[in-house]
């Protein structure tokens, strides 16, 4: 198996934002049907390392493609632009006054779980309002035969991590209440 | 790389006879063992028809320790040196412990300049640790099971093929680590550790025919530790969504509460006998409404006292407990990403969900009664043995397969202190992540690395796995070296992570172990005790080992070849992988097992390009539905 094969490729899946999740679900249950290490308890070592590489490799494919955010992060990535670890900054002051009042809220919010959950539900819903963006430009490069011009996607990329974050923290504050 | 076998749907790799493969429910109160006979799955009993073997180990300085029931009815009259509730140490260093249990019955070993951090209890037959004491408990059911299963007069020699043991799923790195190395010293071969909840998913063969999926929840609560694990069940694959819970919260923290109270009303202080009459008192109220409890003046109790205990009452003294196994269970829905209504069965597990609150409060979360068919306190067992057995490879491939997860966040410690995540909780396993670094000072010949477990944000929070050094790195600016650490998670859920330093190709490895888990050298050490694995022996077992390996080896070759060996190789290849297979043949057939085992890694390197070249092909044809001979 090469190692390098795309995840698209992988699951057989075409390239975009829009994945098939039930092709994607039953394909990957074919390929850890085949490649589980449980399928090699008995078998010589290297077999055994051989499917732990390939299940390993199964189960990461299916994470990032299941993601919205890794996804579209990978579709960068595939096309040679890399996101990095985050720390870019973000010029558009509207974004940073909304981000603002939005730390404020959960700050206000303390621990008042309902209130957690609307806010986790409403932060879930802005991550899916960019990746709708996100998947408009490219659709746009696709329809238009356009070379990568990478600054909008990554802004909407970068704006599902801020929320995605967001809703990230509120988690932990439910957490925390265990 | 090497080869991967390919086996063909609905046909185990290789023709054999029944092995001899049990599940095994190493619990905190009670264990089990289970084995499947003529296609069903039941526990075995020993001698006098127990089922269920006390996790108990009593020490003595004349005789081999005694394990279960003889065991069990000396924890009042020779507390120091009966180990009870072992499990919920086992994993445990030292100073947790002081945490964990300030009041432990049992005396530590508390030697300074001790380089273990392995806690080590203070008995009649000398010190022994957590790791051993698990061990005489699965020695007892390993000799229970070749009893029933190749009769006593045959014991001589006879080993079982492998087991499957169970693991709280919330167990982490080191916890699973030392239920392994418990395994190994007692001479077991561990097919798999598997989590308590995905095997009781497995018991009740949970399964749909249909092409729909369905996510039932699994409510566990033992002895000492409460798991949940969210399920999704499609057409034989299990997929554990999420999972959750608490390694330090179980039926034995309602004794606690019980006999706190009792202490209470008796002016005494909490000893073993009021925790054995508190869970009595339980055990009874699960069937009654009401219990006349009579304390009488003793050597444990300041003051006698009799009264009633209503079942209302202790409801209300337990509760704690049972809400806090809600406010887990919301949150393993929540990284399960499915609602209440979503769940269409919930199992219970674990003799702890007897207690009729426990059943109240899992209905009333869901809105309908739980399932609770498979006894409680086998199901486990019953679940592992039916996996042991498709492992082993009694069972036709293909019917059923386990994909688990991790149950906590694996991570790395960052500057300031902070713990960074590599692998989130509930990430499906195996699974291999990296993570680049780099170096902060011009001309840093190393970087230190500290592997964290836990869902805090500071180091100090979260439990410390293992530290080591990647040295080496040659002088270069701040910033330009580029230092990857690769994670890598196996089926077992264990850990091991290798850092690289990506210009200069610098590599460190290691297998996450030492923290307070015991290092080779001490497993060793134990091995050569105990006399079933006398020092002359070892040699021997090495070779024969590497004889089996290679035979395997080969054996996968020639059945690769003999599939499509002519499709894939042109014949220089072909002759080439021959003479090569030739050489191990002849080497196998000597008896030095260090250049076997060096063959072996040359002929598996030597068959990559094959290997990869069949593993494509496989891709294509599990994804299309073909055998790979239709091809």
């Amino acid at each position: 198996m090469d190692l390098t094969t795309n995840y698209f490729d992988l699951f057989e899946l075409p390239i975009g934002y829009t994945v098939d999740s039930a092709q994607l679900a039953s394909n990957y249950r074919k390929l850890q049907k085949e490649f589980h290490p449980d399928r090699f308890v008995t078998s010589a070592e290297q077999e055994r390392v051989y499917s732990m590489q390939m299940a390993s490799r199964v189960n990461e494919g299916s994470r990032v493609l299941r993601n919205p955010i890794e996804r579209a992060r990978y579709m960068l990535e595939l096309n040679g632009v890399d996101l990095g670890t985050g720390g870019e900054t973000i010029r558009d002051t509207e974004f940073l006054m909304e981000q603002m009042e939005l730390r404020e809220e959960l700050d206000e919010i303390g621990e008042d779980e309902e209130r957690l959950d609307i806010f986790i539900e409403q932060m879930e819903q802005r991550v899916a309002e960019h990746g709708r963006g996100f998947e408009q430009q490219w659709q746009n490069l696709v329809d238009n035969n356009a070379t990568i011009n990478s600054e909008n996607m990554k802004q909407e990329i970068q704006r599902m991590q801020f929320f995605s974050r967001l809703s990230h923290q509120a988690e932990t504050v439910l957490d925390d209440l265990i | 790389m090497a080869l991967l076998q390919i086996s063909e749907p609905g046909q185990a790799a290789a023709p054999h006879e029944h092995k001899l493969a049990v599940g095994i429910d190493l619990g905190t109160t009670n264990s089990l063992v289970a084995t499947v006979r003529s296609g069903s799955a039941s526990v075995l009993d020993d001698q006098v028809g127990d089922t269920m073997l006390p996790s108990v180990v009593n020490y003595s300085a004349e005789s081999a320790p005694e394990v279960g029931r003889a065991a069990f009815e000396k924890i009042v009259t020779d507390p120091l040196n009966t180990l009870a509730s072992i499990k919920r140490i086992l994993g445990k260093s030292s100073a947790e412990l002081q945490e964990i249990t300030p009041q432990s019955p049992y005396l530590f070993s508390d030697k300074s300049g001790d380089i273990s951090p392995v806690p080590k209890i203070l008995t009649a037959a000398g010190e022994v640790t957590p790791i051993e004491v698990s061990a005489e408990i699965l020695k007892s059911l390993k000799r229970r099971a070749l009893e029933t299963l190749v009769g006593e007069s045959m014991l001589d020699g006879a080993e079982l093929d492998g087991a499957v043991i169970t693991v709280p799923a919330y167990f982490d790195d080191a916890q699973r680590q030392a239920t392994k190395d418990a395994a190994k010293l007692a001479g077991i071969k561990l097919l798999r550790l598997l989590n308590e909840p995905t095997a009781a998913a497995v018991a009740y063969g949970l399964d749909v025919q249909e092409d729909e999926s369905v996510v039932h929840a699994i409510y566990d609560l033992g002895g000492g530790t409460f798991d949940i694990s969210i399920l999704r069940l499609t057409r034989g694959v299990f997929e554990v969504m999420a999972t959750g819970g608490d390694a330090m919260l179980g039926g034995d923290d309602m004794d606690h509460l019980l006999a706190e109270w009792l202490a209470i009303k008796t002016e005494s202080r909490l000893n073993p006998y009021l925790l054995m009459k508190a869970r009595r008192v339980k055990e009874e109220l699960t069937e009654r409404d009401s219990v006349e409890i009579e304390l009488e003046e003793s050597d444990s109790l300041a003051k006698s006292w009799s009264g009633n205990l209503t079942r209302d009452k202790f409801n209300s003294i337990v509760e704690p407990i049972v809400k806090r196994t809600v406010r887990l269970m919301r949150r393993a829905l929540r990284d399960a990403g499915v609602a209440q209504e979503d769940i269409s069965e919930v199992v219970l597990v674990g003799g702890s969900t007897r207690v009729p609150l426990v059943r109240e409060m899992v209905e009333e979360f869901f809105g309908y009664p739980p399932l609770a068919g498979i006894d409680p306190d086998q199901v486990v067992a019953i679940g592992a043995a039916i996996q042991a057995d498709i492992l082993v490879g009694n069972k036709k491939d293909g019917e059923l397969l386990l994909l688990d997860v991790t149950p906590l966040t694996l991570g790395l410690e960052i500057m300031g202190g902070m713990s960074e995540g590599v692998i989130p909780r509930n990430t499906t396993i195996p699974v291999a992540r990296a993570q680049e670094f780099t170096t902060f000072k011009d001309g840093q010949s190393a970087i230190s690395i500290h592997v964290v477990q836990g869902e805090r944000d500071m180091v100090v929070d979260n439990r410390s796995l293992a530290r080591f050094e990647l040295r080496g790195i040659p002088p270069m600016v701040a910033g330009a070296a580029r230092v990857r650490v690769t994670f890598q998670v196996d089926a077992d859920g264990l850990l091991s992570v290798s850092a690289r330093e990506e210009n200069s190709g610098v590599q460190a490895d290691i297998e996450v172990r030492p923290s307070y888990g015991l290092n080779d050298g001490e497993i060793e050490g134990m091995l050569k005790e105990s006399y079933q694995y006398a020092t002359e022996d070892r040699d021997a077992r090495q070779l024969s080992e590497q004889k089996v390996e290679a035979a395997r080896t080969i054996e996968a070759l020639e059945s690769a070849l003999a599939k499509d060996g002519s499709k894939l190789l042109n014949k220089d290849e072909m002759d080439t992988l021959r003479n090569k297979m030739q050489e191990l043949i002849d080497i196998a057939a000597g008896d030095d097992a260090s250049i076997i085992e060096k063959k072996i890694e040359q002929l598996n390197h030597d068959s990559e390009f094959y290997a990869a070249r069949r593993m494509d092909q496989s891709v294509n044809s599990a994804l299309s539905g073909q055998r790979v001979d239709d091809i």
